[in-house]
């Protein structure tokens, strides 16, 4: 099967879905739920299937160059996205997650263009290697889904007075970046004899995690809908940057 | 509930700090080199190059050969004859892939040719020292000294020190700072070899007990719609 068609099914299912959950919360048809989630289900599947074939052709997990990143994060937004709908019908949430997969797989087909794998790095040819970009990819999804949240919850009095939610979005993410910092210490530590070198990427993604750590415990004190924006808009700005700035820039040994 | 997860992920906090001071006050390193014709070695010199520290196993260099990955330059790969408590055992070493033994690390720093500069004797105010090649040392005045080219027609060194770059021969002299540095010796390898980087890692896994401890400590905090 084609890689470059089945991630044109996934970037039709995403963008049918979100338009799905907008058109759900204008209509307050409330049944379309179930397309909505059929249709990011649909597009899972799609992007499954595309990194078992890219998989087979490279011989590695497709986590490794430009091409790929965005497109894992596209999936990891869309994963993390549909549990949130799973848990809370938050329709302009799941609006606002599709378009983030629907930019991201868009970036990746059409701004930076299909490559087929390289040759994987021998560094790179390790069991901590997909756990560490996975766990991280799937915490910064759920970045992405709490910053989705806060935005909406802004304009929404009931969505602002349930506290919990965001508290416990950073929290997720905390706990997935936090895991995925860990396990690519221990990568470090096995590999190069260092767990911590302060290179770019670490240092950003460590202070991703500081400022979600900061708002948790600001959370404790304070419930105020803005704040809740601004360190979720704060920890996306450092997650984009550790994610895209470390690349464009050409800093560290992360960059690819 | 609530109030063990707060105190399971401060402490955790705690030791993982502790773990990271305790690595970088503690930390024993330096580096070793084995020659393929050469014997047993169970010790290593210091990485400022100032004393010699012993491991607690021998260590022999067996066999040098090369890995290929497609697209990539030949990778050396070292396979070492370990000796502790009457047991031998070879096992593989290379470039990404330390070796673990007891406690201790050992990574792949540089494969030697026959020829190869190792290091230097430098004289300097009446005091002698050493200095691997392509390495640097403090000296007591706390300048830095870095060794980074050797010009093998003229028998000559690359020093650096501060932003001055100088060539020497044996029994050349730099003049900095007051301060003169002789150059005395330089030993090159005979045989082909290897530069092990040796390090004593056994408090390392306080850290990852630690802040993994903080980790686990959020788990509980998911589950709970109240604050902490």
């Amino acid at each position: 099967m084609n890689q470059l068609l089945l991630l044109y099914v996934a970037i039709v299912c995403y963008a049918a879905a979100g338009i799905t959950a907008a058109f759900t919360q204008a209509t307050k048809y409330q049944k379309l739920a179930w397309l909505n989630m059929t249709l990011s289900f649909i597009g899972i599947i799609s992007q499954f299937l595309f990194t078992i074939i890219r998989s087979k052709a490279n011989g590695f997990l497709p986590f490794a160059s430009r091409f790929e990143a965005p497109v894992l994060f596209a999936f990891a937004i869309q994963i993390t996205g549909l549990i949130f709908y799973t848990i809370k019908r938050y329709n302009l949430v799941k609006t606002v997650t599709d378009g983030f997969s629907v930019i991201l797989i868009g970036v990746a087909l059409f701004a930076i263009g299909f490559t087929p794998g390289k040759n994987l790095n021998p560094i790179l040819n390790s069991p901590f290697f997909a756990f560490h970009i996975l766990i991280s990819f799937v915490g910064y999804g759920v970045i992405i889904t709490g910053l989705a949240w806060s935005i909406v919850a802004l304009f929404n009095n009931q969505m602002s007075n349930d506290t919990s939610i965001p508290r416990r979005i950073a929290i997720t993410s905390l706990l997935l970046l936090g895991t995925g910092i860990l396990i690519g210490s221990l990568w470090a530590d096995n590999s190069w004899g260092r767990y911590w070198s302060w290179d770019p990427k670490e240092s950003w993604a460590l202070f991703t995690w500081a400022i979600l750590m900061l708002y948790v415990h600001i959370a404790q004190r304070s419930n105020r809908a803005w704040l809740t924006v601004l360190f979720f808009g704060l920890s996306t700005i450092a997650m984009i940057f550790t994610f895209i700035g470390i690349n464009l820039l050409r800093l560290g040994l992360h960059r690819y | 509930m609530r109030k063990y997860a707060k105190i399971v992920i401060h402490f955790g906090l705690l030791i993982g700090l502790i773990g990271v001071w305790l690595n970088q006050s503690q930390k024993t390193s330096g580096y070793l080199f084995l020659e393929l014709a050469g014997g047993t070695k169970n010790f290593f010199l210091s990485k400022n190059f100032q004393s010699i520290n012993e491991i607690p196993f021998s260590l022999r260099l067996d066999s040098i050969r090369t890995n290929q990955q497609k697209g990539f330059e030949p990778a050396p790969i070292v396979w070492l004859q370990i000796s502790s408590n009457n047991q031998n055992s070879v096992q593989k070493l290379t470039y990404n892939q330390p070796l673990y033994h007891q406690g201790w690390q050992m990574l792949l720093s540089n494969l030697v040719e026959p020829g190869f500069p190792l290091d230097y004797e430098l004289s300097s105010d009446g005091q002698t020292f050493s200095l691997l090649h392509n390495q640097h040392l403090v000296l007591p005045n706390y300048k830095k000294i870095w060794s980074y080219g050797y010009d093998s027609e003229m028998k000559r060194i690359n020093l650096l020190i501060g932003d001055r770059s100088e060539w020497l021969g044996i029994g050349d002299t730099l003049r900095f700072d007051k301060s003169e540095i002789v150059l005395q010796s330089i030993n090159f390898a005979l045989h082909q070899g290897v530069i092990l980087l040796v390090k004593d890692i056994r408090l390392r896994f306080i850290i990852f007990v630690g802040f993994g401890l903080m980790l686990v400590g959020l788990i509980p905090v998911l589950f709970t719609k109240k604050k902490l």
